[in-house]
């Protein structure tokens, strides 16, 4: 049997790294999937943290992944009042209605 | 003294500033509220205490030299060079923070930015910007990057009768959020290289390595990531998309804010970091920064020529300029650096007079939009129209002012650098810039207009110090490279 190491959880916070990306810029429907994209990219950043933080045995990395679990909670709280405000003019929250600005 | 609170004197008194009128803020009727944010009594109060502890700051810091180093067990950089970016951020900002004293004011209520807490999250934007400048860590780094960036997002969109505004602020927050997770991933990765999230191991971890740095995969990944975050941040040429629909979508006032405050505080970032820990990794990056900054000068040129918007042009002009910020600081000399500073200081100031000067014009009770609605400016108003002239033709380059002298600045490095083919296509992007800066020109002098061009109170004290100062570079020229040399040395 395989044991988990170090390179599976690099893998695994890269990979997820990768879809939030894949998932604000492929979204084409909602807005709001884009906002949960974004909290994908903050967290799989967390877990790398911690990755390294056990592979060099030290806390360090584990507190800046709680700093980074905080902060993603404020830019939720502000990309959903951003998403309310929008909503208010729109009466929707689909990514093709963000597209009056063009020039 | 491993906490010494006198490094964050100014970002201590701007928290305390916002809390206090948080608090305030509160206690007030909402009638009250909208007639004016704070007494004129309070916010002179923050003026001179900020201005107080902000001396302080700067006397311990920049003459006595006292607290030279790090403070914060390193989190926190206390040298020259934080004093000179705070110095800039705070002239860029001052003009636009919308207190009650402010002759901004009255534009500010006609983009329709009703909320009192608009001065409030302009200070905490100014904090994070501060410590954007001092952070010496990545935690810090990333922390202070968020405190600057996230009142923004609320700031673009307060203005309630607008929905480009909200479009703006959509726009704004994805893009601005991708760039904090870029610098985060490239944080996480050196932090797996070194152990460590402080900048200044890096330096000797990366001079005292056996191992080429050129083969560790996590440093590559790490620092070019880091690097990507940033280029987004700053809108240069491949992640520059953003930039215009959002500029294009908040109000005058708020991209003289966003245009300067959030790009002066992560240029310095860049030099910190490229001077400071990973100078080593420098000639690695240096063709691919090279080029970019190219493409975005040429990009930022052409692309301007059709707009009719005026903070599109200004946000096309912004990429272009940018690419000249950062082209001396990827040349990797010191002269480079200094000259970077320089050209940024200039550009501030430049933006900082040709907003003063859109700001308090309007149109039919509108802001100033697009390009057309400055004509006639030059039949009612002739001193504004010269002042603001001197402003545009110190972005064009034009030879007795500012502008000229730091892009010759700038292409003397190139060519002592040896690069002369990317000195050509610069020289002539910078002429095609001319043209859409004469097409502004054109329209404030030789076209008539139909409608009438009103102002507020304009401070005109203000416009004419910027433009002397712009007009008289030459004189106090060597003595402003000499500053900066000085506060370099330090870093």
């Amino acid at each position: 049997m395989m044991a988990v190491g170090l390179g599976h959880f690099l893998i695994l916070g890269s990979v997820l790294f990768c879809l939030g990306l894949v998932g604000v810029f492929i979204n084409r429907r909602n807005v709001l999937v884009s906002l949960m994209a974004l909290e994908v990219l903050l967290l799989s950043v967390s877990i790398l943290f911690v990755t390294f933080a056990k592979y060099h045995d030290h806390l360090h990395g584990q507190i800046v992944s709680l700093f980074i679990i905080g902060t993603a909670a404020a830019e939720a709280a502000v990309g959903l009042a951003i998403l309310i405000v929008f909503f208010r003019f729109k009466k929707s929250i689909k990514l093709e209605d963000v597209q009056d600005l063009k020039g | 003294m491993i906490f010494n609170l006198l490094t964050i004197l100014p970002e201590l008194s701007l928290v305390l500033a916002s809390i206090f009128m948080l608090i305030v803020g509160v206690f007030k009727e909402k009638k009250q509220k909208n007639a004016k944010p704070v007494s004129r009594a309070f916010s002179l109060g923050i003026y001179i205490a900020f201005g107080i502890f902000f001396f302080a700051y700067f006397y311990e810091i920049w003459v006595s030299h006292k607290f030279h180093g790090f403070s914060f067990d390193g989190l926190i950089a206390s040298d020259r060079m934080t004093v000179i970016g705070k110095v800039l951020v705070l002239i860029a900002a001052s003009l636009w923070i919308g207190l009650k004293t402010n002759s901004t004011h009255a534009a500010v209520l006609r983009a329709g930015i009703k909320v009192y807490e608009y001065p409030i999250l302009s200070l905490m934007v100014l904090v994070g910007a501060f410590l954007t400048i001092a952070s010496n860590d990545f935690l810090i780094l990333f922390l202070a990057l968020e405190l600057q960036a996230l009142p923004l997002y609320i700031m673009i969109t307060s203005r309630h009768e607008s929905q480009h505004s909200s479009e703006a602020g959509i726009k704004y927050f994805i893009f601005g959020s991708i760039a904090t997770a870029f610098v985060l991933f490239g944080a996480a990765f050196l932090y797996g290289y070194a152990g460590t999230t402080n900048f200044s191991p890096f330096a000797n971890l990366l001079f005292f390595t056996s191992e080429s740095v050129y083969e560790n995969m996590w440093l590559d990944i790490g620092f070019l990531f880091l690097m990507m975050g940033l280029m987004i941040k700053l809108a240069v040429f491949p992640f520059h998309s953003w930039s215009f629909d959002v500029y294009e979508g908040s109000a005058n006032v708020q991209v003289a804010f966003l245009i300067t405050v959030p790009k002066i505080s992560i240029v310095f970032v860049l030099i910190r970091l490229m001077y400071g820990p990973f100078a080593q990794l420098v000639p690695m990056i240096q063709p691919y920064i090279l080029w970019l900054c190219v493409a975005s000068i040429v990009w930022g040129a052409v692309g301007a020529i059709k707009q009719q918007n005026i903070r599109r042009l200004l946000a096309y002009a912004s990429v272009h300029n940018i690419g000249f910020i950062l082209l001396p600081i990827s040349i990797g000399s010191f002269e480079g650096l200094q000259i970077s500073i320089e050209y940024l200081t200039v550009y501030t100031l430049s933006l900082i007079g040709f907003f003063i000067g859109v700001t308090s014009l309007h149109k039919d009770g509108m802001n100033i939009d697009k390009i057309s609605d400055l004509r006639g400016l030059w039949e009612h108003y002739p001193k504004i129209a010269i002042l603001m002239t001197i402003c545009l033709f110190s972005f064009a380059g034009i030879p007795p002012l500012a502008g000229f002298w730091v892009k010759l600045h700038v292409f003397r490095e190139l060519i002592k650098a040896g690069m002369i083919w990317p000195t050509i296509i610069i020289a002539f992007a910078s002429i095609v810039a001319v043209f859409y800066y004469l097409v502004v020109i054109r329209n404030i002098f030789f076209e008539k207009s139909e409608s009438k061009l009103s102002k507020d109170t304009i401070r005109f004290d203000i416009l004419m110090i910027i433009g002397s100062i712009l007009a008289l570079y030459p004189l106090y020229q060597e003595s402003l490279l000499r500053i900066i040399e000085y506060s370099l040395y330090t870093v």
